[in-house]
């Protein structure tokens, strides 16, 4: 061991140790606020209840279904999720329901459609996420996706105040 | 001897802060973000999306069928047909020449850019921007480069970009455009 180490080795050893303790400090508490808006999802599976923003989901149906029945395009597939939502505490917000899909590794998402071919949504089913009145209603969201790509899917309810907490039900 | 050599790395690092002070990257440069280039003709593709530009020329005038595009200017015409991967996303273009930045025109609401592009279904139709009557005689005419982005937020986002020499594309007087449409996956 040289005089030199002898000498600084304390220094050096103390230089290690705060880099990454500067790093650490500089960089997370840019990171915190970031993460914490992120969603982080709660799985749940088909006929599992969820209260949620307010209300009670229950996924009741997710299915995959031939886009040539539908009008929807022979080269699609049309996917209708039915969730039964049931408002406990009523609040002027709608829900963001999408449909996600892993690819290969990568998950995927698809936006609602209004309206889907012929597929006929019932008169007394809604299409838009409400949670503006108290009572319990049957929620029909459509998807149009291409054929053959949506084998396992699963539905995202997300609620902008409730971030980073959302739920997966499939 | 040793404070010697103490005193002049002392001076060195102060002089290191003078220059890393002085040569950090601004804002703009820290948040820029990740191009892929390519060419006329070839799909590029993005983290989030893919784009190609299938053809470029300039025009007078513009005929949408019911709407017809005049300007004192010239229009840039781009067939451009977008497709998203990961999730919906709107397509933003922009055309930068000589550091001046040209947006697709808000006259016509029924291009590549202004509808929401789902995964799987491309997007196939055109990007109109409008630009000054003598941008050709700009330097920067021969190497104007097409950004187009997901969303109009770039920032350290990944984006498609094509050089183009505006001074070798054709100039018609008028073209024919079509409203975006939804092509089969």
């Amino acid at each position: 061991m040289s005089a030199w180490w002898r000498v600084n080795r304390w220094s050096l050893l103390a230089l290690v140790a705060i880099l990454p303790i500067a790093a650490y400090a500089v960089l997370v508490p840019r990171a915190i606020p970031y993460q914490d808006s992120r969603p982080v999802y709660e799985e749940h599976a088909l006929g599992d209840t969820v209260s949620y923003g307010g209300a009670d989901f229950t996924l009741t149906s997710l299915d995959v279904l031939p886009g040539w029945r539908y009008d929807t395009g022979s080269e699609t597939d049309l996917v209708v999720a039915i969730i039964t939502v049931d408002v406990t505490d009523p609040r002027e917000s709608t829900c963001d329901v999408r449909l996600v899909q892993s690819v290969e590794g990568v998950e995927r998402s698809w936006n609602d459609d209004l309206f889907a071919g012929d597929y006929d949504v019932p008169d007394e089913a809604e299409t838009l996420c409400s949670l503006s009145e108290a009572g319990e209603y049957e929620l029909q969201q459509l998807y149009v996706v291409p054929r053959g790509v949506v084998t396992d899917p699963a539905v995202e309810v997300t609620l902008q105040e409730e971030l980073p907490r959302a739920l997966r039900l499939r | 001897m040793r404070r010697g050599a103490a005193f002049a790395i002392g001076a060195g690092l102060v002089a290191l802060a003078f220059v890393i002070t002085f040569t950090e990257p601004d804002d703009d440069a820290l948040e820029q973000p990740f191009p892929v280039r390519g060419d006329v003709g070839q799909q590029l593709v993005a983290s989030k999306f893919a784009t190609t530009l299938t053809q470029a020329r300039l025009a007078g005038e513009v005929d949408a069928d019911d709407w017809i595009g005049t300007t004192p200017g010239v229009w840039l015409v781009l067939d451009v047909s977008g497709e998203a991967t990961i999730a919906p996303l709107g397509l933003d273009a922009e055309l930068t020449v000589s550091g001046v930045d040209y947006d697709a025109t808000t006259r016509y609401g029924e291009q590549t850019t202004d509808s929401v592009i789902a995964v799987g279904f491309p997007l196939v139709g055109s990007v109109l921007i409008e630009l000054p009557a003598d941008i050709l005689d700009d330097a920067g005419a021969r190497s104007a480069v097409l950004r187009l982005t997901p969303g109009f937020d770039a920032r350290l986002d990944s984006v498609t970009e094509v050089v183009l020499d505006l001074t070798s594309l054709e100039r018609l007087d008028r073209v024919e455009v079509e409203p975006a449409r939804e092509a089969a996956p």
